[in-house]
């Protein structure tokens, strides 16, 4: 058997086993629309926590970062630096928001804000910004997942082909289980993920320099120096473009909505706080996949993309099939966790905040269920399309997702701790913010700065001054 | 304000500082390794592996009942009734 048909018999095998674990996590939830989107708000600590961690590491972490770190060096830090601050807001946010969930029926961000600013409008215009951050993200997964794939198999099965197949399986399992399918293939692949991600951080570097520490002495020191290179080889970054990165993508971490939504799905307040306390060693877990990236420093032939640093070294390494395959599963592990969690909430987005709660349509149970799995598919194409059409490598490609999402904050934060804020106010905070978001990069002169903080500051400008000068609709 | 929320308030200031490169930056940018990584990384893997301890110290001393539905004064708006009306309602 060719090395390549080996590699894609652990593949097949794995998807399989994803299928068989998404598949029976059907069982643990009832038939209704909060059983499908919420899991009937029964997610205990294990499930939460890896569910909360899983879904954010993507391929973003096991492709993108390694990546990152080999054309940018130190830059590659930012990544857990926003990191670890990220998923602090949802320890007082997660809480407040599964209380009122419970109580009023919230199974949706947008449908929370709607529902506590009284402002029916809202829903609708975040579910927009949701999605227009939710198709490059979800892309971003369909391509990192045929990189791999097409890698590995030296061309065999092309990036189209992988990631028809991968999100095949995805399409699959969501569609049967809903949310639990998501929270038990998270905990499979989490852990996959972590086994691989230690495995291979800690051989690569020692397999081609002999140790870590021997494998930075190599490396120039000015490469290793904070705050790194740019995007655009040869130029560093500047202290500005670190730290507003660092800032806006911590601000927006705990507000994408797939993951503000798993408040909703914890089984007590307690476990929320618990899953915040011990994300950080989720975190950790990218310190080994940085190690990858700087490996490849120098490492000859070099990669033709930053992106496929990995499945590059495991192929020049001549090491046996079977391990590149189970290697090639740990990737695929990282698309899938988030890919799943980002077509599941999209899809819930769009039946609840756009049809029910922004069109004032009323559906039963059996048909939200029912509307929620037939939107999975349009997502999904249209995520492939962007997928194989868009070339921008994938840490560029997260950045650009992360704009947008960074503006649901403000009004999030004024419908759970502000009584005073109103509607109006949160709605043109968010769509002031986001147009300034937008527009900063072709208004203002060429700078480092990340668009996003001008944008949240615009918002959260716009939200305390209108909110002053209007009163909530009774 | 209690002394609890003051002393994570602090430690959290000094986290983004730290972490968006405004406060010691001399550290950050140190030559050499540090228990075998460069400056910057080492930099932010510490603050990785100290936030977990600092969070565990902050929830383990939150008041006796703060779990329970409606009591925390964070969830303030709990206690309106302007939910929208789709889908299923508790």
């Amino acid at each position: 058997m060719s090395a390549e048909a080996q590699i894609l018999l652990v593949v097949g095998a794995y998807l399989a086993l994803n299928l068989f674990v998404g598949w029976r996590a059907a069982r643990s939830a009832s038939d209704s629309a909060t059983g499908f989107v919420a899991g009937d708000r029964s997610m205990g600590p294990v499930l939460m926590y890896f569910v909360t961690g899983a879904t954010i590491f993507s391929a973003f972490a096991f492709l993108g970062a390694p990546g990152r770190a080999f054309s940018t060096g130190a830059a590659a830090f930012h990544i857990l630096a926003f990191g670890v601050l990220g998923f602090l807001p949802f320890y007082w946010t997660g809480p407040a928001a599964a209380r009122l969930g419970r109580r009023k029926g919230y199974i949706t961000q947008a449908e929370l804000v709607a529902g506590e600013l009284g402002f029916r409008p809202l829903a609708p215009v975040m579910a927009v910004v949701s999605l227009l951050a939710f198709v490059p993200y979800l892309a971003l997964q369909m391509r990192g997942a045929g990189h791999v794939l097409e890698v590995l198999t030296s061309g065999a099965m092309s990036v189209e082909v992988g990631a028809a197949v991968v999100y095949g399986v995805v399409l699959l399992y969501v569609w049967h289980s809903g949310v639990m399918g998501v929270g038990w293939t998270n905990t499979l692949q989490g852990l996959f993920m972590m086994i691989m991600a230690w495995s291979l951080g800690l051989y690569l570097p020692r397999a081609l320099h002999g140790s870590v520490g021997e494998m930075f002495q190599a490396i120039d020191p000015e490469f290793l120096r904070l705050p790194g290179g740019a995007a655009q080889e040869g130029e560093r970054w500047s202290w500005l473009g670190y730290g507003s990165s660092v800032f806006v993508m911590a601000a927006g971490f705990s507000f994408w909505p797939h993951l503000f939504q798993k408040a909703f799905a914890a089984r007590s307040e307690s476990v929320i706080r618990r899953t915040v306390v011990l994300y950080p060693t989720f975190q950790l877990f990218l310190l080994p996949i940085l190690l990858i990236g700087f490996a490849a420093v120098g490492f000859e032939p070099a990669p033709e993309q930053a992106d496929q640093v990995l499945p590059h070294l495991l192929l020049q390494l001549d090491l046996p099939a079977l391990l590149i395959g189970l290697f090639c599963a740990g990737a695929l592990a990282a698309s899938m966790s988030s890919g799943d969690a980002i077509l599941h909430s999209a899809a819930s987005i769009l039946v609840r905040d756009g049809w029910i709660v922004g069109a004032k349509k009323t559906l039963s149970p059996e048909a939200e269920r029912r509307a929620v799995r037939w939107m999975l598919l349009p997502i999904l194409v249209i995520s492939y399309v962007t997928a194989v059409s868009f070339h921008e490598d994938l840490v560029g490609l997260l950045s650009y997702a992360y704009g947008p999402m960074g503006q649901l904050a403000p009004p999030v934060l004024a419908a759970l701790f502000w009584k005073r804020a109103t509607g109006i106010a949160a709605l043109l905070g968010l769509l002031l913010g986001s147009a300034t978001t937008l527009a900063w990069p072709h208004l203002m002169p060429p700078s480092d700065l990340h668009p996003g903080l001008p944008g949240l500051a615009v918002n959260a400008a716009v939200i305390v001054v209108v909110s002053l000068m209007t009163s909530r609709r009774a | 304000m209690a002394l609890r929320h003051l002393l994570l308030l602090i430690y959290l200031a000094v986290a983004v500082l730290s972490l968006t490169g405004l406060l010691f930056r001399d550290l950050s940018t140190a030559d050499g390794l540090f228990l075998g990584l460069p400056a910057g990384l080492a930099w932010v893997t510490g603050w990785a592996a100290l936030t977990p301890f600092v969070m565990w110290a902050y929830m383990s001393t939150e008041p006796e009942g703060s779990d329970a539905e409606g009591s925390d004064a964070e969830g303030s708006n709990a206690t309106d009734s302007n939910a929208t009306d789709g889908g299923e309602r508790a």
